[in-house]
């Protein structure tokens, strides 16, 4: 390995280290904070390392009201999101990428349009259309929102990976003998999986951390977002710490889960072909 | 696997869907809305109500643009799921056209003869021909000192009575002494600077919130903060409340919310004392804030919403919620109780405020409905264009003036407190 090359290398491993400090630094220093004892947190000048560990601002923000029950919420309504993001924009996507019909390009842009609405404009029409509905303060209702919200992304996400499948294998299924729709499910689907997992991985996200339709679409049925909103927003600097925390801690989880699809989709399923 | 997950789709769908129907009361309130504060009113405040009547209540906290997108809409839709809405005077300024007339209720609480309800409040609840509210509780905005500061105070200042000069002598030998800006002015993106400049600052020195907006007196009050400034903590700009900043002691002098100094007090009663806000040239400006009850007209139960309401406005009640979450008593009965400890300090401090023979009271200009938050920028916009980055002060002020003229013309807003009295 030449000066140059080792010069190089460790450039990049700098950025690397650089970049991986920039999200791990603001995540340890909120962990920290929210097992800091409650009196240490408002010493000026603060130490980095509390002296000691404590739960007892997260386990009172645990056993309040509505914050279990909240997260269960967020569960679901990401969830039935997931599931219905994925049932309709998956094949909408399919139909972008592959057939060519009148208003094609019309119809990609119209997808992005439905994101420039602002939604706190539509907030007292749309709450009184879910009241008229009986989908008001219902996680089902929350979720056709998260829907609405996720869709364009999907469709784009999705029409780019379909795109990347080649259409000969397509036909060569169906010279085979595969129906249209058998060729789609045994040859275009298995291929796009991976991508299907980042569209999944982006919709649960947009759908764990949306506040302002969840806040306004339930009373009693709150999400984690609209909860912690409104009971920590101007709630001491400790609350706001361990809130902050446990917010974090599932996003996570998931992430870690779907992360081994992301690297299928740059490592394997592209080589493959 | 396949059938596994459709299967556990179908249930997630089936209990997402299934919402029983709650035969309970829903109280919705944009104020006691903190973690802390709400966990207190549903384990202390409320049950000895729901053992006394057998009717259990679910009490939850709502931001106020949130609330009053659901009130309006649920009057829209004519069918509500709130029972009792706590919030503040000029909220309800914007939607009490969807809130039932609690005129006959006002009347029966009256008859019960064991609270006296003060009738400036109540009179500020009639709003059109109809009671929109019943009064609840108050806060205000006070001055609280670490002792250590007492001692550079001017020898002929009382800190009983301060005037906004001496404030500014007081912070500037901190300054001198200790090499530090003591002083705490809330101006973080979620603080009330803007409080501090319309109802405390503006009507001391010009004897008005929004008419003298453009003034030759108001002239010399931006120059007064100008000079000012130079002794407020540079972390200002990232503070929101000043609890925190007053027990780390990064500053020693603070002017903010009561429930927003209330942490710091209650945390190390014997370290502060509160003191009244400083008067200028016409007075001592301050502002009441006002929460009231409302019943809207969808209310599905709004005979057991009377019940909370009776509740909330007996004497005892008005106590305990002045010892539990700080917020002062509106009902005569109440106001002599005496709490303990760092409430005692606070409660003491707002007693000495009110009875400032200079007091100019103002309330928060309502009826901007939407558009309350332009209100709040042409003050801060004006802070910002003249304190931060020091253009000429009559210059911002007509511009901003021309603004503030326009929003009052066209939302047809009643002129606030004080400046109704001025000829």
């Amino acid at each position: 390995m030449t000066f140059r090359q080792l010069q190089r290398r460790f450039l990049l491993y700098m950025v690397v280290v650089v970049i991986a400090l920039w999200v791990l630094v603001p995540l340890a220093l909120i962990a920290l904070a929210a097992f800091t004892p409650r009196l240490e947190l408002y010493q000026w000048p603060r130490p980095v390392l509390p002296s000691g560990f404590s739960t007892a601002t997260m386990s009172f923000f645990l056993r309040s009201y509505g914050t279990l029950t909240s997260l269960r919420n967020s569960a679901l309504v990401a969830l039935l999101t997931l599931g219905m993001t994925l049932a309709v924009g998956a094949p909408a996507g399919y139909a972008v990428a592959r057939y060519v019909f009148r208003g094609r390009e019309a119809f990609r842009i119209g997808i992005l349009m439905t994101r420039m609405f602002p939604t706190s404009l539509l907030a007292i029409p749309l709450i009184v259309t879910f009241i008229r509905w009986q989908l008001y303060d219902t996680l089902i209702g929350v979720a056709f929102i998260h829907t609405a919200m996720a869709l364009p992304f999907a469709v784009l996400i999705t029409s780019g990976i379909f795109s990347g499948v080649p259409k000969e294998l397509e036909e060569a299924a169906m010279t085979l003998g595969c129906s249209r729709l058998g060729a789609f499910v045994r040859v275009a689907l298995p291929l796009a999986l991976p991508g299907l997992a980042a569209a999944a991985m982006f919709t649960f996200v947009i759908s764990w951390n949306e506040v302002f339709a969840s806040a306004i679409l339930t009373v009693r049925n709150r999400t984690l977002p609209a909860q912690v909103l409104t009971s920590l927003e101007v709630a001491p600097l400790d609350f706001r710490f361990a809130g902050g925390f446990f917010m974090i801690i599932p996003a996570l989880i998931f992430m870690a889960l779907a992360r081994r699809y992301l690297f299928q989709m740059w490592g394997g399923a592209i080589s493959e072909r | 696997m396949r059938y596994l997950s459709v299967l556990l789709l179908a249930g997630l769908v089936a209990s997402a869907a299934t919402v029983a129907a709650a035969p309970d009361l829903t109280f919705m309130s944009t104020q006691m809305r903190p973690i802390t504060e709400a966990e207190w009113v549903r384990t202390v405040l409320l049950p000895p109500f729901t053992t006394e009547t057998g009717v259990p209540v679910v009490f939850l906290g709502a931001e106020e643009p949130e609330l009053t997108n659901r009130i309006l809409a649920e009057f829209e839709a004519g069918r509500g799921s709130l029972d009792l809405v706590g919030d503040l005077h000029g909220n309800f300024l914007v939607y009490y056209g969807a809130l039932k007339d609690l005129g006959a209720e006002l009347a029966q609480l009256e008859a019960l003869g064991d609270r006296t309800l003060a009738q400036s409040f109540v009179e500020l609840g009639r709003i059109g021909d109809a009671q929109v509210y019943i009064p609840w509780m108050q806060a205000t905005y006070v001055l609280v000192a670490n002792k250590k500061a007492l001692q550079y105070l001017p020898s002929w200042a009382d800190p009983t009575t301060l005037t906004y000069d001496q404030l500014y002598l007081w912070a500037k030998k901190i300054y001198e002494a200790t090499g530090e800006q003591k002083l705490g002015i809330p101006a973080g993106p979620r603080a009330l600077l803007h409080r501090f400049l319309h109802g405390y600052l503006y009507p001391s020195f010009t004897g008005a919130q929004v008419k003298k907006f453009d003034s030759p007196a108001a002239v010399l009050m931006w120059e007064y903060l100008k000079d000012l400034w130079q002794y407020v903590t540079p972390s200002a700009p990232l503070l929101d409340s000043m609890d925190t900043a007053l027990l780390s002691e990064e500053v020693w002098i603070a002017w903010d919310h009561t429930a927003r100094v209330k942490t710091a007090v209650m945390e190390r009663p014997d370290d502060f004392v509160v003191l009244p806000a400083p008067a200028g040239p016409k007075g001592r400006g301050v502002i009441t804030v006002l929460a009231g009850l409302a019943i809207p007209q969808t209310a599905p139960d709004p005979a057991s919403a009377y019940q909370l309401i009776e509740y909330l406005t007996r004497p005892s009640s008005q106590v305990a919620i002045l010892e539990g979450v700080g917020f002062f008593p509106v009902v005569t009965e109440a106001a002599g109780a005496v709490p303990t400890g760092g409430l005692k300090v606070l409660a003491d401090g707002v007693a000495v405020q009110s009875a400032s023979p200079d007091l100019l009271v103002s309330i928060i200009p309502g009826g901007l409905g939407a558009r309350g938050g332009e209100f709040n920028k042409v003050y801060l916009d004006s802070f910002t264009e003249i304190v931060i980055r020091g253009r000429p002060i009559k210059e911002v002020l007509a511009q901003q003036g021309a603004l503030l003229d326009a929003l009052f013309r066209e939302t047809g807003a009643p002129t606030p407190v004080p400046d109704v009295y001025l000829p």
